[in-house]
């Protein structure tokens, strides 16, 4: 990788930015140049300076024919360069958007807050995820045959998966532009995976709540179906290495519906899954899958779908 | 960055009942490879497997050493490798500088400044600085190349692999691109696919001629225009004795294959070389160098 602005001293391999053995008092580098210029150069020198406030004094010395030929002959000029487009790279970087800024601030890491922001795929899925999200609170909302109970079970049912769907699609060439790029780089998969899946999870979830409240249910009901979206989600992140993100959603999928309808038939209560009992095993369930997941990134950092 | 080293052995991958490259051996080293053949000869896949991004039913790609069959194999080449797919589809909504600078990101590119710095010097090496933030969708199919290509070059990799990254760019950008590969393959291993056989001659060190998922020619360019010495011949009319006649002028016939005595044989070029690794009968299946 490149180095950075910051990066001088280890350059020149002493801290002693002259270099050439002139000393910090010495100006003989810079005969004509403007009184402004040489004080610049003299703080330069002073040696004192953090790397960012080195490397703008060296830009501005740079900006001028007389300041290069100062800093010339005692900085490589590879180095310059290379502190001169760091530099460039700030000044010419567009401004961060509204979210990415949000993302920082709050402390996720700048890396971080790029990919969930400006992942080409994330945008596509996050936008089926939404509508389906949307679609799907609006229909058992608006259903006039299922009675009110009925319509609650299949709304605590379906929207673990909505999630699960937005994750699966944001993880595949399908939708993905730039998988192929993206494989062969050296990001670590499963840190992607989980910026993502965050990503998806949290916006789903506003939305979700949004559902449960046209829904008018029990406000016990309206969160009963987190713990559930948690555990479809990391189970199917934990199945993903081995069976691919879309395959793993889908297994999951299945076997949750699974679940739900065996244990409604066998209670005989429709809603069983949802119960306090259950979302204790929910629960387990979801710390275990989140254990094996972190285990699975520990041992391998290449997970590949 | 060092130039690295490839080791392809024994090489074999399938597409259902398609056989794309079958028993592939090469060694590829420093310098600038030229990998050239029909369509379907097996080139991007043979570029897939140098880039990770594919695996080989049977047989081995290392790369510096490290055996791309495994995961810490694959790490490795990656954090060396700058890429361009065939096709790469851009996110056409992303302006160029948020597309590089996501793939910066990608490549672990860090700090924050390090990492726009060589987004702005890539940007700039492919001749896109000022068009850094218009909408990738608002360029033409040449810059979009060109924005594949200031993404592979991210981070200065000791193994560029390059499908095609000369398709739809115009002559002369063409040549930039080139020259720019050229000077990089000093201190790296660039592999670019191409259907540019004229460009070689002048700008590669070594050539790989594909036909049928199987090497039939492996070396310098020069060799490689020899191979079609004394198999070349200008007639007034298609000789059939010929593998393949073609115009090239209003009133004369290129025939290529084994001359008849008498024939007007004339100075063969590169195009008459690749042309003769792909029709030879000589050496079925092995490359004929």
């Amino acid at each position: 990788m490149t180095s950075g602005p910051d990066d001088r001293h280890d350059d020149a391999g002493v801290p002693d930015r002259t270099g050439d053995g002139r000393g910090a008092d010495d100006e003989r580098g810079a005969p004509d140049m403007e009184g402004s210029d040489i004080e610049l150069l003299r703080i330069w020198r002073s040696n004192h300076l953090g790397p960012a406030i080195e490397c703008r004094i060296e830009a501005a010395l740079m900006s001028d024919p007389r300041g290069r030929e100062a800093l010339g002959g005692t900085v490589p000029a590879q180095r310059l360069e290379r502190n001169r487009l760091a530099i460039m790279g700030l000044a010419t970087a567009p401004r961060r958007g509204r979210m990415e800024r949000l993302l920082v601030r709050l402390g996720v890491s700048d890396s971080a807050a790029r990919l969930a922001t400006a992942t080409p795929a994330l945008r596509a899925a996050w936008l089926i995820s939404t509508v389906l999200a949307l679609l799907f609170a609006l229909a058992t909302a608006s259903s006039s045959t299922a009675s009110g109970l009925e319509r609650v079970v299949v709304y605590l049912t379906i929207a673990p998966l909505v999630p699960l769907a937005g994750v699966a699609l944001a993880f595949g060439s399908a939708v993905d532009p730039v998988h192929e790029t993206t494989v062969a780089t050296p990001i670590d998969r499963t840190r992607l995976l989980l910026i993502r899946t965050m990503t998806i999870l949290i916006t789903s979830i506003a939305i979700l709540m949004i559902g449960a409240v046209l829904l008018a249910a029990p406000a016990v009901a309206a969160v009963a179906w987190l713990l559930p979206a948690l555990v479809v989600t990391a189970g199917s992140i934990a199945l993903s290495p081995r069976l691919g993100p879309q395959r793993a959603a889908t297994v999951v999928a299945a076997a949750w519906i699974l679940i739900v309808l065996l244990l409604g038939g066998l209670s005989g209560d429709s809603a069983a899954a949802f119960q306090p009992a259950l979302q204790v095993v929910w629960l387990v369930l979801a710390t275990l899958a989140a254990v094996l997941v972190d285990r699975q990134r520990r041992h391998s950092r290449y997970f590949e779908a | 960055m060092a130039p690295v080293a490839i080791e392809v052995k024994d090489v074999s991958r399938t597409f259902g009942p398609h056989r794309a490259l079958e028993d592939v051996s090469l060694l590829i080293g420093g310098g600038l490879t030229a990998v050239v053949g029909p369509n379907g000869s097996g080139k991007t896949t043979l570029l897939r497997l140098l880039a990770t991004t594919e695996r080989a039913d049977r047989g081995s790609v290392r790369v510096s050493g490290h055996d791309t069959s495994n995961p810490s194999g694959r790490l490795a080449v990656r954090r060396v490798l700058g890429y361009l797919t065939q096709s790469e589809s851009l996110p056409l909504r992303m302006t160029v500088h948020q597309y590089v600078d996501y793939v910066a990101v990608l490549k672990e590119i860090e700090p924050r400044p390090t990492r726009l710095a060589e987004v702005a010097r890539c940007i700039e090496t492919v001749g896109l600085g000022d068009r850094a933030h218009d909408r990738i969708r608002d360029l033409s199919g040449g810059m979009r190349r060109r924005v594949g290509l200031a993404q592979a070059l991210l981070g200065d990799p000791a193994l560029l692999v390059l499908d095609e990254p000369d398709a739809a760019l115009d002559p002369e950008t063409r040549r930039l691109m080139l020259a720019e590969l050229a000077t990089r393959s000093r201190d790296a291993t660039v592999v670019v696919a191409t259907h540019h056989t004229g460009d070689i001659g002048e700008w590669c060190d070594r050539v790989i001629v594909l036909s049928s998922g199987r090497p039939r020619f492996v070396g310098a360019p020069g060799r490689l225009r020899e191979l079609a010495r004394g198999r070349v011949w200008r007639s007034d009319e298609p000789d059939p004795t010929a593998w393949h006649c073609w115009r090239d002028s209003p009133r004369t016939w290129r025939c290529l294959g084994p001359a008849a005595p008498g024939a007007a044989e004339v100075e063969p070029t590169l195009d008459d070389g690749y042309l003769t690794a792909i029709w030879s009968p000589d050496g079925p299946g092995g490359p004929l160098s």
